[in-house]
């Protein structure tokens, strides 16, 4: 058994030229954690975090690396935390991508495979190897339905 | 010194060896393809494999004031740093002038200065611009000249003290020199230096700096006393830096060495510290502090002391001071300012711990052509103010430099090496004209 049998196999993914706000509509609208981006060839880029969002609203003084661990004393309003989102909602999601996360190729064996997923705590992208492409995503609830022998026992 | 030898180490008179080894070294830690600590200690290990010194009069070389009391000073502010201090002082001087762009970037100039006369630089540094970037942020204004700013303020006012800047620590130890000798020979130019830099940064930026209401009123909703995360170990800290400081100042009349104090309150803080916590904890609550120090920049000087002695113990500095008398007629005034520029324009490129540590010696073997050691006096302060204020010269002048370009760059507002330079060069220039005419009437 492989990520193949564990991945579903047309996950909804974001372009390159995708702006913050599609981004958010998706993460919002499916309760997703993490989206795929992917190029106009379906070479995969990398992911929108729901985190990534979250720092968009934040001071980057404080989502930076190393940067202010305590933000007790700012006084930020909802109203505030709307306009940091009226100015990051058109920005490129290039500009907020992760590219840390583990990813898999199709053929990894299930048990590395779920290692990878407990390690990265979030939906793993399945790439392949030869060509860049994305072929799928392993989520927590994929697996669980596998396990529990729901939908055909793939996720 | 082991021997002034006349043995030939590797065909090689000691001096050659010695010069060349130091040479090596010193080219070594410019190129910083291998960490500094590493070469230093090397370098100081075959200074010993040659026979020019022994462990133990390596040993002699290694200055433990110098040492003390930047460990010392970095476990202080490991722990002050935890209560949040240096954010309250940031936040409450944005606000002392209603959240004003150019007001901002005096008071936080001015913090910056007033910490790292206390404090280590890149401490400050680390501790400042983290809140700059959130004010700028919060006013839609370019962090760029607050930031360029700060690494000029805490260059100028690490110059102020004995425990400012480690030209200072090292001067001072090497020399004798107190806090209070410090104080009163360099505060005062130190205060105008920092004034008239900023005048220049307001025509280039400050004049442009605007902010609408509605941004600075979300400024002014910062309350500083947020930012004061641990109360009781702040008082702790500010009980201790006071007593510290206190026996700074009376460290002459107390009998004490700056490296003592230092010691000593580091060690007091930690105490009252770890005591606030159950006894399982203390280990890691001690562990916590002493991982904050900078145990490369330690063990740096380490070895760096130790070649430098090895230099030191061959003659060849002692010839190198009579030659440079020489060249300069045994005039005061011409070897004063002549240490003064060559000091900023070398501390501007290379590190200045190096060139401060192979000048202490070589300047002690003038004492002959100056009417002895107390003659001396003019030197030392053109040394320090030439090594401290010649990091501003450059973005690899000052480790400080180097901390708030990384911050810079984290945060999307990288500092370039050629437009820093354009714009710091100058004002270290600047810097320098006042020193000389200061160190002209005050000290020649």
């Amino acid at each position: 058994m492989t990520a193949r049998l564990l991945m579903n196999d047309r996950p909804i993914t974001l372009k390159r030229t995708d702006r913050l706000s599609d981004a958010a509509e998706i993460i919002l609208t499916h309760h997703f954690r993490n989206v795929p981006v992917v190029d106009e060839t379906g070479r995969y880029l990398g992911v929108i975090s729901s985190n990534r969002l979250l720092a968009s609203i934040l001071p980057k003084a404080a989502t930076m690396d190393e940067g202010m661990a305590d933000l007790s004393f700012v006084k930020d309003t909802v109203e505030d935390l709307r306009e940091r989102w009226r100015d990051a909602e058109n920005l490129p999601v290039m500009r907020f991508i992760d590219t840390s996360l583990r990813t898999v190729g199709p053929e990894t064996s299930l048990s590395e495979t779920l290692l990878a997923l407990y390690q990265n705590r979030t939906s793993l992208p399945v790439v392949e190897e030869e060509t860049g492409r994305l072929v799928g995503i392993v989520s927590h609830w994929g697996v669980g339905m596998a396990v529990l022998g729901r939908n055909g026992g793939q996720a | 010194m082991s021997t002034e030898a006349s043995t030939l180490v590797l065909g090689m008179s000691p001096q050659w060896f010695a010069g060349g080894l130091f040479a090596l070294t010193y080219v070594l830690i410019m190129t910083e393809r291998v960490n500094r600590a590493i070469i230093a200690l090397l370098a100081a290990g075959i200074m010993i494999f040659s026979g020019i010194l022994t462990q133990e009069t390596a040993g002699e070389g290694v200055d433990g004031n110098t040492l003390g009391l930047l460990i010392g000073m970095m476990v202080i502010v490991a722990i002050t740093k935890r209560s949040g201090l240096f954010q309250f002082l940031a936040v409450w001087s944005a606000k002392r002038v209603k959240a004003d762009p150019w007001g901002i970037l005096v008071m936080l100039a001015i913090v910056t200065a007033v910490i790292s006369a206390f404090l280590d630089n890149v401490t400050t540094v680390l501790l400042v611009a983290p809140v700059t970037l959130l004010i700028t942020e919060e006013l839609k204004v370019s962090p760029y000249p607050y930031l360029f700013t700060q690494i000029l303020a805490s260059n100028i006012g690490g110059t102020a003290t004995l425990i400012g800047d480690p030209p200072n620590i090292m001067i001072g130890s090497a020399v004798g020199l107190t806090f209070n000798d410090f104080v009163v020979a360099l505060a005062p130019i130190i205060v105008v230096i920092l004034f008239a830099t900023l005048v220049p940064i307001y025509f280039i930026w400050g004049r442009k700096l605007h902010a609408d209401a509605h941004h600075r009123e979300r400024v002014m909703r910062f309350d500083e006393r947020e930012a004061l995360t641990d109360i009781p170990l702040l008082r702790y800290c500010l009980a201790v830096l006071a007593a510290v400081l206190l026996a700074f100042v009376f460290s002459h009349p107390l009998g004490l060495e700056p490296a003592t104090i230092a010691m000593f309150g580091a060690a007091l803080l930690l105490l009252l510290d770890t005591l606030r916590h159950h006894p399982d904890v203390h280990g890691e609550k001690v562990h916590h502090a002493f991982t904050e120090v900078e145990w490369v920049t330690i063990f740096f000087f380490v070895g760096l002391f130790i070649v430098v002695h090895g230099v030191d113990a061959t003659g060849l500095l002692r010839d190198l001071a009579n030659w440079l008398v020489g060249v300069t007629g045994g005039d005061m005034t011409v070897t004063a300012l002549a240490i003064l520029w060559v000091s900023a324009i070398a501390s501007a490129v290379v590190d200045n711990i190096p060139f401060v540590a192979t000048m202490i010696p070589l300047i002690k073997s003038m004492a002959p052509a100056f009417g002895g050691p107390d003659g001396l006096m003019p030197l030392w302060w053109s040394l320090s103010l030439g090594a401290c204020l010649g990091g501003n010269g450059t973005l690899v002048g000052a480790s400080a430099n180097l901390v708030v370009a990384g911050i810079a760059e984290r945060a999307g507002q990288p500092i370039r090496f050629i437009a820093f330079t354009l714009a710091a060069f100058p004002l270290m220039l600047l810097s320098m004209v006042i020193s000389t005419v200061y160190v002209y009437f005050r000290f020649l």
